[in-house]
């Protein structure tokens, strides 16, 4: 019976609840009773949910190495949260065993009502590991990461989520979750009553709304059955033992010491030779392992021992000696924190820069910035030029996190975002000591920066030979620091300085990177071979047992002049993102967001721009979009946004103000629904242009799915709305279909093109990609925008009727992109045509057809695409409308190719003032045109050498190459 | 010496070879110690074995070997494979009861 409980919690994977154990008291039974009636659910490590709906939203594949069954325990409890006036506080106990983890949690809400800030506080076991403030005023729900010092760091966090967050007349709104998390999955989620905290008393409620939805009810069902206390077996479910007094004696904690658990004695017997000898029964490639809950698969995911790619510890062990801590480093004479050189100070600067770069190309922390052992204890530094530059750089790192995490475009090959048990925010310091005193706040820190600017300076003013030159290039380098943090504060908080300021600061850090660059060879500079980026303050070494198990052994720094480069184009880069911020226009901006993608930027401006256009972002406006049925509907300047893109592209009469269309309030109930929809979808488009390029192929496809669902809405509203208006020529009208049906096009010609762009296409099976994209593709958007200027025209004669003569003669306002969609129409055509040539001539190598089917390849390419208003083609279509072609002679495709690459041509070369893509395209065109034509003289016709196709000039349209 | 490793001699006498294959079956999901040839220390919950003594161990955390008696924090691994060449030892804790140990896979 025990087993089988037991069992069914594990092995199904079911929700289960608070489980005391055997060792059962008087004691217990209270604390038992207390917290029966705590709705709290604990979700296995299966399952992620959806904390709007309680939903699951998809199964995760566990991590082998936590099964369940494996010794690993996880009992937990959690307490009611108590409120009083604008404080709440909420407790959990947490133990996991395995880890040897067993800590009160205590989370500490306090609202401030006239500022609308809440400010939160994390403790375990008393002492406090987390002080954050929030502004109350924004809504989407946030997660903020907690680090747990005693545990290995980044395996396992902790993570508190408030949401539902809202102010109504003073009263604050807010519910809570409490995540445990293991290797980033939740593996429990507790969820506290809500909170409404205001002058009026405070009061808890359940997350929802009130009523306990089904999910809850069936696990509260669960819950009383499995508490009965006899039925579960002791040693699995531990009653969290919660010592009355631990709130008032706080136990000292120290990071290199694990807490006191309970001490584990075993009584080792040795059967090494019994073990060698019993294996010998085994035969060969016979596993002997436990047949139902381990198996081949889990034995393949084991990290194998003593091999250099796989076991990070192995190269601790390598008879190095063991790296010094900072305190050692000082102690023997190796560190300096005193008297230092400024050739050092620029070093080390150096250095610590060429670490920050290496993170942000996805290498973690612990492996980069924090092999700085000035970095591990900041305050001890003694030189205030260097102390405040350590403090500096974890702000610095924190800012750029928290762009990073707000943005949410990452990947993990771009970013890793774990912390390593180092507080970034506003205490700086490693472990899990925290002292108040050492809180360093934005403005403080900036001036720390100031003060120490100005004070080199005037050293570098007092000398003024060579050495002059070092303190300037420090001075310099101090500067830089200064302003790309302050920077990236505004860019990141947006609501805190006027952005003629982060203009300023950022064309002052591109001056100060010039002289940093300039004077780079002052500092020390590293031993040649030596891995350490700088001779003192760095240990590659030193986190090297922080890492999780299965870790990239060693990262390797980034050179010093490429990584200070990198900075350069960085602030370049940021510089360009601002731009965004002029972008009225939703169709602009959209272009801008795309542009700045092709241009392959780093992780940091890539978040930089989604921060910069919407606030607080792309990612958390798309999230905060779904609202709760019942509630109000979200208002968001991004429905703003949309509204106006649309009315700038069709203005339909349904949003303009004085048109009949909007007199009834059910059609202005309508339009208004069918922009709230939309604003999730182009949200996540406006995200998906900031991820890296090769994910956003993955993305697209995933995309077009809601847009599909967003036409039935369109064509629906279209239907009720666009049709009465004045004039007869209702009918074929569809405002609202129109612009959303141009937004999928360019999608999908963004996917198909992203197959190009990416090498997934093998050369024989260009031909049918370009024939969809020159058949229907580019032909429907070209028809689309027609149809948009028409909409809008007559819109606009509308007005002109009405007597507003607003703009007389309106310049067409999408003719360079249409003119745009015909040459890339045409360059398509024209590759089409000579791929169906090659194909003809055997120019091109086609798979054996033993193990080809040119269906299920062409149905594989294009499924994406096969849920939408546009109907896809399918292959038998393709097959009949290109059948004739296979019986035509080369020549002449050659030529009808030749003629659609001098179309484009031509086209191209009507545009005024001609971007890069134009002269690339133009570039691509001509050197094609003469190709085909060459071909169609017959130059080599007898050659079966494949051509080739050559990206280098444009990323989807290849120059074709004879060999 | 313990008991347990006394009887097991014993089976072997009795039955031959059959035996060192249900001995091993027994020793699944105890707690193993294995000493590696570079002198760290592995604990963990036996889980699997081959003919060439590769062991798979769950949950398993990784200890330097200490110079001067004192105990450094263990890192934790998870599921490893520890390739029979590289073993020195292997110790079984003998503490916990078994039963106790195994009651997930009773039926």
């Amino acid at each position: 019976m025990k087993t089988k409980v037991v069992q069914v919690i594990f092995h199904l994977l079911l929700c289960v609840t608070v489980i005391p154990g055997s060792a059962y008291n008087e004691n217990n039974v209270q604390n038992f009773e207390r917290k029966r009636d705590i709705a709290m659910d604990v979700t296995d490590f299966s399952v992620y949910y959806d904390v709007h709906t309680n939903e699951t939203i998809r199964k995760m594949m566990p991590r082998p190495w936590y099964r369940p069954g494996w010794r690993l325990r996880l009992p937990f409890t959690g307490g009611p949260c108590e409120c009083k006036s604008y404080k709440c506080t909420c407790c959990t106990g947490i133990r996991i065993e395995a880890f040897g983890f067993d800590r009160r949690t205590c989370a500490i809400l306090k609202f401030e009502p006239e500022e609308a800030i809440i400010n939160l506080e994390v403790k375990m076991s008393n002492k406090s590991v987390l002080v954050k403030m929030f502004s109350a005023s924004n809504p989407p729900p946030f997660c903020v990461p907690i680090p747990v010092p005693y545990l290995p760091p980044g395996l396992v966090d902790m993570c508190i989520r408030l949401f539902d967050v809202s102010i109504v007349q003073q009263r604050l709104h807010v519910c809570m979750d409490m995540d445990t998390r293991i290797d980033m999955a939740p593996v429990l989620i507790l969820h506290f009553d809500c909170m409404d905290m205001g002058i009026d008393g405070v009061s808890l409620s359940k997350p929802g709304g009130g009523g306990s939805n089904p999910a809850n009810a069936a696990t509260n069902g669960d819950t009383t059955e499995s508490m009965e206390p006899t039925q579960v077996n002791g040693d699995v479910y531990d009653p969290v033992t919660e010592d009355p007094n631990i709130e008032t004696t706080p136990q000292p904690m120290a990071m290199d010491s694990l807490p006191a658990s309970p001490e584990v004695t075993y009584n080792w017997v040795d059967i090494t030779s019994d073990f060698f000898k019993y294996i010998q029964d085994l035969k060969l490639g016979e596993l002997l392992h436990d047949g139902h809950l381990f198996g081949l698969f889990e034995a393949m995911s084991a990290i194998e021992m003593m091999d250099p790619k796989m076991d990070a510890g192995m190269l601790c062990n390598r008879g190095n000696p063991k790296p010094l801590n900072f305190p050692q480093a000082v102690a023997c004479g190796k560190l300096k924190i005193d008297d230092l050189e400024p050739s050092e100070l620029i070093g080390i600067i150096d250095a610590t820069m060429a670490c920050i770069v290496s993170w942000l190309e996805g290498h973690s922390l612990a492996q980069t910035v924090f092999t700085n052992l000035y970095l591990h204890q900041p305050h001890s530094i003694i030189n205030k030029t260097l102390k405040a530059y350590c403090i500096a750089v974890y702000k610095l790192l924190d800012c750029i996190r928290d762009c990073i995490n707000k943005a949410l475009v990452f990947e993990e090959e771009d970013f890793l975002p774990m912390g390593y048990g180092y507080r970034l925010g506003s205490n700086p310091q490693m472990g899990s000591t925290y002292d108040a005193s050492l809180e360093v706040s934005e403005q403080k820190c900036i001036a720390m920066l100031r003060e120490q600017e100005e004070e080199l300076n005037k050293k570098a003013r007092s000398f003024d030979d060579d050495i002059n030159n070092l303190w300037l290039a420090l001075a310099a380098r101090i500067r830089f620091t200064r302003m790309i943090y302050q920077a990236l504060l505004v860019i990141t908080k947006r609501d805190c300085q006027s952005g003629a300021d982060c203009v300023a600061l950022l064309n002052g850090c591109s001056e100060m990177m010039k002289i940093i660059i300039k004077t780079s060879g002052k500092g020390t500079q590293p031993v040649e071979n030596s891995d350490s980026p700088n001779p003192m303050g760095f240990e590659p070494m030193i986190n090297q047992r922080l890492l999780p198990p299965t870790f990239p052994r060693y990262t390797r720094i980034k050179p010093r002049a490429e990584a200070l480069q990198y900075f350069d184009e960085l602030v370049t880069r940021l510089r360009h993102a601002w731009k965004i911020t002029s972008c009225t226009n939703f169709h602009t901006a959209l272009d801008f967001f795309m542009d700045f993608s092709r241009q392959r930027s780093c992780i940091l401006s890539r978040s930089a721009l989604q921060l910069l256009y919407l606030s607080p972002s792309p990612a958390s406006t798309a999230s905060s979009a779904v609202a709760a049925p019942g509630q109000p509907r979200p208002h968001h300047p991004f429905i703003e946004i949309l509204r106006e893109s649309i009315r700038s592209f069709v203005n339909p009469p349904a949003l303009t103000p004085k048109s009949p269309a909007t007199c009834t309030p059910q059609a202005r109930e309508l339009v208004e629904n069918f922009l709230v929809r939309c604003v999730r979808p182009f949200a996540v488009l406006l995200q998906v242009c900031g991820h890296n390029r090769a994910r956003q192929r993955d993305k697209l496809a995933l995309l077009l799915d809601e847009f599909a669902a967003l036409q039935e809405e369109a064509e629906s509203v279209d239907a009720l709305v666009g049709g009465g208006v004045v004039g007869g020529s209702g009918a074929g009208r569809s405002c609202f279909g129109t612009w959303l049906l141009y937004h999928v096009l360019r999608v999908m010609i963004a996917y198909l093109l992203a197959g190009l762009e990416l090498e997934l296409y093998s050369v024989h099976e260009y031909h049918y990609i370009f024939w969809y994209l020159y058949e229907f593709l580019y032909g429907w958007l070209v028809s689309a925008l027609g149809r948009a200027e028409a909409l809008s025209g007559e819109a606009a004669r509308r007005d002109t009727k009405r007597g507003a003569r607003k703009h007389k003669k309106r310049a067409r306002p999408h003719a360079r992109e249409g003119l745009m969609c015909q040459v890339l129409q045409n360059m398509c055509g024209g590759y089409y045509k000579a791929l169906v040539a090659f194909k003809l001539q055997g120019k091109i190598r086609q798979p054996a057809c033993a193990f080809d089917s040119e269906a299920v390849r062409y149905k594989h390419r294009f499924a994406p695409l096969a849920v939408l208003t546009p109907p896809q083609v399918h292959y038998h279509e393709f097959c009949e409308m290109t059948q004739p072609l296979k019986y035509e002679n080369p020549v002449i495709l050659y030529l009808g190719g030749c003629k659609h690459f001098q179309q484009a041509r031509t086209v191209l070369e009507t545009i005024t003032t001609p971007d890069q893509e134009v002269t690339d395209l133009l570039k691509v065109a001509k050197t094609n045109f003469v190709v085909l034509k060459l071909l169609a003289g017959g130059h080599k016709r007898d050659s079966t050498a494949p051509p080739e196709f050559d990206f280098s000039v444009h990323r989807h349209f290849p120059i074709i190459k004879l060999v | 010496m313990s008991s347990t490793a006394m009887q097991t001699t014993e089976i072997i006498k009795d039955n031959g070879e059959i035996d060192g294959k249900s001995k091993l079956r027994k020793w699944l999901n105890m707690n193993f110690r294995i000493e590696m040839t570079d002198g760290r220390v592995l604990i963990g919950v036996f889980l699997c074995t081959d003919r060439d003594a590769n062991v798979i161990l769950g949950a398993c955390s990784e200890y330097l070997k200490s110079n001067d008696g004192e105990t450094e924090e263990p890192r934790v691994l998870g599921l490893v494979m520890v390739p029979g060449r590289h073993i020195v030892s292997i110790k079984i804790d003998e503490t916990m009861d078994t039963s106790l140990q195994k009651f997930y896979y009773e039926e």
